[in-house]
């Protein structure tokens, strides 16, 4: 009996040895330890015999048991092992793309228009919308450039059959915000579509975009613009931007300035500043001897161009993919 | 307007370096448009050697030149006489193609029969001021093939100056020097006095008379003898060329260098052609007519100012002479006459003539009637009494007609304003020593004097500007802006927006920035909106004339581009402005819009069988609108707006009000041929409608802890009955199924309870249509979840719920069960 039970143990270690899977394995666990297992079979003889030979034949049995059972746990344990590690046939390549409907993209209009006002927010301006379809009074008149100036002429506008103009310029919402929200203290910004009768060419387009902010309160000065235009180049092209500032001419600001930015290696202009005129803020309804505030305006096209390195300004508004997917 | 840096010297009082110059522009202000630097620019001039010369017709005017531009090589070049050239002369060249500082382009010319295969440039011509006889001559025949900036050192700089409209006192070299040697601490070096020499009366008298004297300010004018008129000397030709005038004769150029000089514009008429010895500034009258310099002819409809004599008008006034009475070789007696109008009145005749001239521009810009006489007049008369020159004589006495003589203004300032505005301490003495650089005086209280060439100030702020100038922007340090918090925030539209932008990138759609100003059949397709287009008077072109009242036509145009560069799945929106005006007020109402056709899956590598049909592109609405927390949206059937197809268009409301459309879009209805060659979708949404339906904050519903039931129906129901009314009857015929429910027992409750499910979701899993059906119905199958807060139903309970809802569904509609 026991070389049977020798045998037994020895086709058993061998059948764990040689099984491939975790499933072989089971299948060879049930064949001995299931219920109607080998060992099963053994144990069912213990009742046809004495207590002594009971208690002997339990001995061997449990030893059989420990053997096969010690084998299996083994067997598992590597066979665990290699099926969780090590190429493998059936294993995913993980590097191909993953299965997803194309990503979208935002404008690189928009998407800069979004970041110079995000960063103006922080600052305390608030922004609201303005008509794009204006009068003349707020687009030029209430900005101290009266009909017959000669600085209308840097403006060459669309009119409406109805005699509206379309604002040539975001400038046009600075008295209507002065009206709007009442006596200073205000900060206060706008951005969107203007439009010039321009002709197309790769820097010129008759529709394009702007972004002017004003700021009034007792004592904001010249220094304050210098410093808000600082946080927002800084936050824009990087901590160690260099702005230069140079007298420019706006009828709507004296002292007026152009500002320009160090930009690989050479100036380009982004945008115009100044103190807001005493004139402009009185059509606003302010008390310009009470009040002072500076006011600029930049370009949302050029500022886009410059930091995504487009030449052409006719691509941002032909809208193909293969441009829109780059940004 | 050019300025040449060389000429520019002739009024400063120190010498300086040429890039401090330059940088002297900038820093004060006038905006420099373009630098040529002339040794570089004029690289590409040769010295070429006149090898034979001969006459090319008989009118003496021509020459056909043979010059050798390198060794061995020949080209034949057509030169007028306008400077005289000889054979073995080494002569700047440059060649067809050659481009000139000042942007003109040498093309080859015929002449004659004769091919000029280039040109022989005099230096006025390259920008440059003249050395000597106005033509760079070589004898060295070493020099021959070489670039003329290499064999004649050049240190000129020709600058494209754009003086902005406040400032026309820099329209003149002489302004422009005042400002440039405020910055480099330098003076400026007037070329003349500026003090009016009495000239004793003489032969004639002139009578002046300004009828209205609020549109001519002073009119001055004097009589010269003895005037020879002929070519102008090369220093003075080749400065006018610098500036891109073209030497007409001495008299003329006098002129025009003197208003190039002063900015002031002068005139110069035969005085043998005037009549009556008397000059009228009037009102151009109706019936009156004028042939201009230009030889055109104005009519007095506009009744524009005119210079009369005692019988006609002579000059259009301040923009340009008459052709009668213009000088010419053969007048021996000149009147020169200065003027200061009125700027609204220049540019008002201006505009209205169509006529603009260097001398307009300055007029409508503001001139200075007090050196319009000591300055410019005065210099002009030395000129024109120059032997070099014409060697005139004055015949008259100087008639000057100035009603009301323009006194400076003056300004009491008070630094502690400056130093507010400016935000640094700025003090009495700097604002003295910025302003008297600019040749403005002040009393010992701080009240400053004007000169009156500067028109533009009209504030005190305008010479706080010049302070800052003058002391350089970049020298006043920016500080943290102290003031009062003010609230950052965009406004509640604008955060729709974003928040748009990013729902719909998220689900793969590309943004796009398209032309609000469009074709007008773009502009009024797919327009679901009561209103009127709104169009531009004076359009640029036949493709931007009407505001758009819809987003999709232009989005249709993107489709339609990329499909022609091979796409063939598309997802595009813009969100942006529309227009309509009802009447008579502008409506200016942002919308969403978007087109979307294709595969549903489009990504690169693995190929989806699925397009985007109207059910997907309205799941792509529905998510969008849950996305902004809009509820209780409604889908109906209407009639279509123009450029979709009626079958498959939606309205979507909410509640009685419409908040955009969905649909197909037609293209065949908007003429367009179909290059995307699928189904496309448009769909649009108004933002200001949104803004007022969206649900404010969400409020949490608590979590039930009892299961869901969920149930299949399956229907067959009439052909014609919509998925909406059928749900509708659903959830009425669920209310009333609850009503009537009997729980059954449960273990562990001892007391009486009562059950309320609720109706959680209905949606349609599956449709068919087909012969199993029959031909005048449908099948469909609705899932519905429901439950009850407090007991878990049995399926017992489900099922006496849904008898009751198929029962309701059968007497209401005639649905059965399949």
């Amino acid at each position: 009996m026991s070389d049977q039970n020798d045998e037994l143990v020895e086709d058993a270690l061998k059948s764990i040895a040689a099984a491939q899977t975790l499933s072989e394995l089971d299948e060879v666990r049930v064949h001995y330890l299931g219920k109607k297992g080998k060992i099963k079979a053994l144990q069912s003889q213990l009742k046809s015999l004495s207590p002594e030979e009971k208690k002997e034949f339990g001995k061997v049995l449990n030893g059989i048991k420990q053997s096969i059972q010690g084998a299996l746990g083994e067997k598992k344990a590597a066979l665990e092992e290699s099926e969780n590690s090590g190429p493998d046939l059936e294993a995913i390549d993980v590097t191909l793309p993953g299965v997803s409907a194309l990503p979208g993209h935002r404008h690189p209009l928009t998407a800069t228009m979004e970041e110079v006002k995000a960063i103006l927010v922080g600052l305390g301006f608030r922004y609201d919308d303005y008509p794009e379809v204006e009068s003349e009074y707020y687009n030029f008149d209430a900005l101290n450039t009266p009909d017959w100036h000669p600085a209308r002429d840097m403006h060459d506008s669309f009119y409406t059959t109805v005699g509206n103009v379309l604002r040539t310029h975001t400038s046009a919402f600075q008295t209507r915000a002065m009206k709007n929200f009442g006596p200073p203290p205000l900060r206060a910004m706008t951005s969107g579509r203007c439009y010039r009768r321009d002709e197309i060419d790769a820097s010129h387009f008759p529709i394009f975009h702007q972004l002017d902010v004003i700021a009034i309160d007792q004592n904001i000065s010249f220094a304050d613009l210098k410093w808000v235009l600082y946080q927002l180049a800084s936050a824009l092209f990087g901590e160690d931007v260099q702005l230069r500032f140079r007298p420019s001419y706006f009828p709507f600001t004296t002292p007026s300035a152009e500002v320009d930015v160090m930009f690989n290696g050479k100036w380009l202009e982004i945008l115009g500043a100044g103190m807001i005129r005493p004139e402009v803020l009185q059509a606003g309804g302010v008390d310009s001897e009470k009040w002072q505030g500076f006011a600029f305006g930049l370009g949302l096209d050029r500022m886009a161009m410059i930091r995504h390195g487009i030449t052409d300004i006719r691509l941002m508004y032909e809208n193909e993919e293969a441009f829109l997917r780059q940004f | 307007m050019y300025i040449n840096t060389g000429w520019l010297r002739d009024y400063l009082s120190a010498d300086c370096k040429e890039s401090e110059l330059l940088d002297a522009f900038m820093t004060v202000g006038l905006e420099v448009e373009e630098e040529h630097d002339l040794s570089r620019a004029l690289e590409p001039i040769r010295i070429g050697f006149i090898r034979e010369k001969k006459a090319l017709g008989d009118t003496g005017k021509l020459y056909e030149c043979q010059i050798e531009i390198q060794k061995g090589k020949l080209i034949t070049v057509v030169c007028a006489s306008e400077h005289p050239v000889e054979i073995g002369w080494g002569i700047p060249v440059a060649t067809a193609g050659t481009k000139l500082p000042s942007g003109a382009l040498i093309a080859e010319g015929n002449f004659k029969g004769v091919r000029s295969e280039g040109m022989i440039c005099l230096d006025g011509e390259m920008g440059l001021i003249a050395r000597s006889s106005g033509l760079q001559i070589f004898k060295d025949e070493a020099t021959l093939g070489e670039s003329l900036s290499a064999v004649s050192p050049i240190q000129e700089t020709l600058v494209d100056v754009s003086v902005l409209p406040n400032r026309p006192d820099c329209l003149g070299m002489i302004g422009v020097a005042r400002e440039v040697a405020a910055v480099l601490d330098m003076e400026l070096k007037y070329p003349s006095s500026r003090e009016m020499n009495a000239s004793a009366q003489q032969g004639e008298t002139v009578a002046v008379e300004i009828d209205d004297a609020s549109l001519c300010t002073r009119y001055a004018c004097q009589v010269f003898d003895g005037v020879q008129v002929r070519s102008s000397p090369h220093w003075l030709k080749s400065r006018l060329q610098t500036a891109g005038l073209r030497p007409i004769n001495n008299v003329v150029d006098i002129t025009n260098f003197v208003m190039l000089e002063w900015g002031q514009p002068l005139h110069a008429f035969d005085f043998d052609a005037l009549k009556g010895n008397r000059i009228e500034v009037r009102r151009m009258s109706a019936a009156e007519k004028l042939k201009l310099l230009d030889e055109s002819e104005v009519d007095g409809a506009h009744q524009p100012l005119v210079i009369a004599d005692a019988e006609n008008p002579i000059a259009l006034a301040g923009i340009m002479g008459g052709w009668n009475s213009q000088t010419t070789g053969d007048s021996k007696r000149i009147l020169l006459e200065a003027a200061c109008f009125d700027p609204v009145c220049i540019r008002t005749s201006s505009r209205k003539l169509r006529i603009s001239t260097d001398s307009s521009y300055r007029f409508e810009r503001g001139t200075d009637p007090n050196d319009m006489l000591s300055g410019a007049f005065n210099r002009a008369s030395e000129l024109l009494q120059d032997a070099e020159l014409s060697g005139a004589k004055p015949a008259s006495g100087v008639t000057d007609c100035y009603p009301h003589v323009r006194q400076r203004t003056t300004f009491a300032l008070d630094s502690r304003r400056f130093s507010k505005l400016l935000g640094t301490e700025i003090s009495d003495r700097q604002i003295e020593e910025c302003l008297s650089k600019l040749e403005m005086t002040h009393d010992d209280s701080l009240t400053i004097s004007v000169p009156t060439w500067r028109v533009d100030v009209n504030n005190e702020v305008v010479l706080a500007e010049d302070v800052a100038r003058l002391l350089r922007y970049d020298s006043i340090d920016m500080k943290p802006m102290v003031a009062t918090t003010t609230k950052g925030r965009v406004s509640e539209t604008d955060g729709l927006r974003t928040k748009v932008g990013s729902f719909l990138t998220s689900n793969g759609f590309l943004e796009c920035r398209t032309p609000p100003l469009t074709t007008e059949k773009i502009a009024m397709s797919f327009s679901q909106w009561q209103g009127e287009s709104i169009q531009v008077q004076n359009p640029i072109s036949k493709e931007m004339t009407t505001l758009r009242q819809s987003l999709v036509g232009s989005l249709v145009e993107v489709v339609e581009r990329n499909a022609r560069r091979g796409a063939s799945s598309f997802r595009f929106f813009e969100v942006d402005r529309t227009f309509r005006s009802n009447d008579g007020e502008i409506d200016e109402r942002w919308m969403i819009g978007g087109v979307v056709g294709g595969a549903v899956n489009d990504s690169a590598w693995i190929a989806s069988e699925k397009e985007i049909d109207f059910l997907r592109a309205k799941g792509l609405v529905q998510n969008l609108l849950a996305h902004l927390s809009v509820e209780g949206i409604t889908y109906e059937s209407d009639s279509a707006a123009k450029g979709y197809r009626g079958e498959e268009y939606a309205v979507i409301k909410h509640g009685s009000q419409r908040i955009g459309a969905l649909g197909r879009i037609d293209l065949n209805a908007l003429g367009i041929k179909d290059r995307a060659r699928v189904p496309l979708y448009g769909m649009e949404l108004d933002i200001s409608t949104l803004m007022t339906v969206k649900s404010p904050a969400k409020i949490f519903a608590g979590l039930a802890r009892t299961q869901v039931v969920a149930r299949d129906i399956s229907i067959v129901v009439p052909i014609g009955l919509r998925y909406a009314e059928i749900a509708k009857s659903l959830e009425n015929a669920f209310e009333a199924a609850v009503s009537n429910l009997d729980a059954e027992a449960r273990k562990e409750t001892d007391s009486s309870f009562s059950l309320q499910p609720k109706l959680e979701s209905v949606i349609c899993i599956d449709t068919f249509v087909g012969e199993s059906v029959g031909a005048d119905a449908k099948s469909l199958t609705i899932r519905m979840l429901f439950r009850d807060e407090t007991h878990t139903l049995t399926s017992g309970e489900a099922q006496q719920l849904m008898d009751y809802v198929v029962s309701q569904l059968h007497s209401e509609h005639g649905v059965v069960q399949r």
